[in-house]
């Protein structure tokens, strides 16, 4: 029989032992030495908490943007391996296009929850993680749409205007995540995630479709999406 | 700092710098809804084109006023045809000089702006139809919703002596 095998049937022993209130002291001291020898083996099953700000929606609104986005994230490292994590964010767009002159606008919450994979979990040494996740976002919005009126070009040229004020959205999505996070100083680190989006409910207006959604990005079946994260790791 | 620090900084600071993922809108080609009739056999529902002369105008009354366009004139088994911006639009189908149809079909419409690039549109919902059947025997309703996808509105049905 193998170390391994032998171990775990010592350890359920004990756990079977300790539950009946009859542990021995031989098995005690056999317990012991079992868990330092698998501490030294396995990685703790929790590593630290990681907070996140995005960064690269402040910059692409720098270079020009309409979106405006700010989010954080908070993420847990379980086993140098699986990374719970939620991210909470504001979004919002106040544009009118120059040729068609349709004025859109709104700002709203959104949250994202999921989870990463760090591929590099048995390589701990490694000053950062390399992970693929994924996320299923949510956000519930109220934007407005105002647009030159329609014009009948056959009859009589009746007007009709376009001015739709608080139109109720509620969008689900789905996003798969390719990230990569570096420990640059002490407890700090930066990185960045890439994200293809999909869309998988959004409720249906007659008379207009989000331009932009939060969260989500421009208002399309798919998006892609890239987030550029400042990260602190809390001290315990 | 390690190399490969260094290389990922770099590789992050080029990708924060690549402009926003947002990307061109892509506009239809086609912002213009017409409601589209077939012209079928009444029995065979096989289609048919109506008298190679035959002129269709459509009629809007706009504050009272009737207002009258030449909206189709060509010798094929279906017509497009555009709507009113009322709830009402009528249409007379002149076979020949004195031989008529009129269809009068009444309609919601649906203002609609899908991304502010692309520009706004009409659509309709079709509410009713009404119909003299001079030539015509008659016609069904197969899509309410005109929009600006290409797809058979209306079936109109003609008697086989009625049609070309």
């Amino acid at each position: 029989m193998k170390k391994e095998s032998i171990s775990t049937y010592i350890i359920a022993l004990l756990v079977l032992t300790s539950l009946w209130g009859m542990p021995t002291r031989l098995q005690a001291q056999e317990s012991k030495l079992i868990t330092i020898e698998e501490e030294a083996e396995k990685p703790t099953l929790f590593q630290g908490v990681y907070v996140g700000v995005d960064v690269f929606g402040f910059v692409n609104q720098v270079l020009g943007s309409d979106a405006k986005t700010a989010e954080v994230s908070v993420e847990a490292n379980l086993l140098n391996r699986f990374f719970p994590v939620v991210e909470l964010g504001v979004g919002g767009m106040d544009a009118t296009d120059d040729e068609t002159n349709i004025h859109f606008k709104t700002s709203a919450p959104f949250f994202r929850i999921g989870a990463n994979y760090n591929v590099f979990y048995k390589k701990p040494h490694l000053p950062g993680y390399f992970t693929v996740g994924l996320r299923y976002g949510f956000t519930s919005f109220d934007y407005d749409v105002k647009a030159p009126a329609l014009v009948d070009p056959n009859w009589g040229h009746t007007e009709v205007p376009i001015d739709y004020t608080g139109v109720k959205t509620k969008v689900g999505w789905l996003e798969l995540v390719l990230g990569l996070k570096t420990n640059v100083y002490k407890d700090f680190y930066m990185g960045f995630t890439v994200r293809y989006r999909s869309r998988l409910s959004m409720t249906k207006n007659e008379n207009s479709e989000p331009y932009y959604i939060p969260g989500f990005g421009r208002g399309k079946s798919t998006n892609l999406g890239i987030t550029y994260n400042l990260v602190y790791k809390l001290p315990f | 700092m390690k190399k490969r620090e260094y290389l990922f900084i770099i590789l992050s600071s080029l990708l924060a710098l690549l402009p926003g993922c947002g990307g061109e809108a892509e506009c239809p080609l086609n912002s213009v809804a017409l409601a589209r009739f077939e012209f079928r056999d009444s029995k065979t529902h096989v289609p048919v084109q109506i008298t190679s002369g035959a002129t269709v105008t459509g009629i809007a009354t706009i504050n009272g006023v009737l207002d009258i366009d030449t909206v189709f004139n060509q010798a094929q088994n279906y017509m497009s045809v555009p709507l009113s911006y009322t709830d009402k639009t009528t249409y007379v189908i002149h076979y020949t000089e004195i031989m008529r149809d009129t269809i009068e079909v009444k309609h919601k419409n649906i203002p609609f702006v899908s991304d502010i690039e692309c520009p706004a549109m009409m659509f309709y919902e079709v509410e009713d139809i009404r119909y003299t059947t001079y030539a015509l025997d008659s016609i069904k309703l197969v899509n309410p919703q005109i929009t600006n996808e290409e797809r058979i509105n209306f079936n109109i049905y003609y008697r086989a002596a009625s049609a070309d």
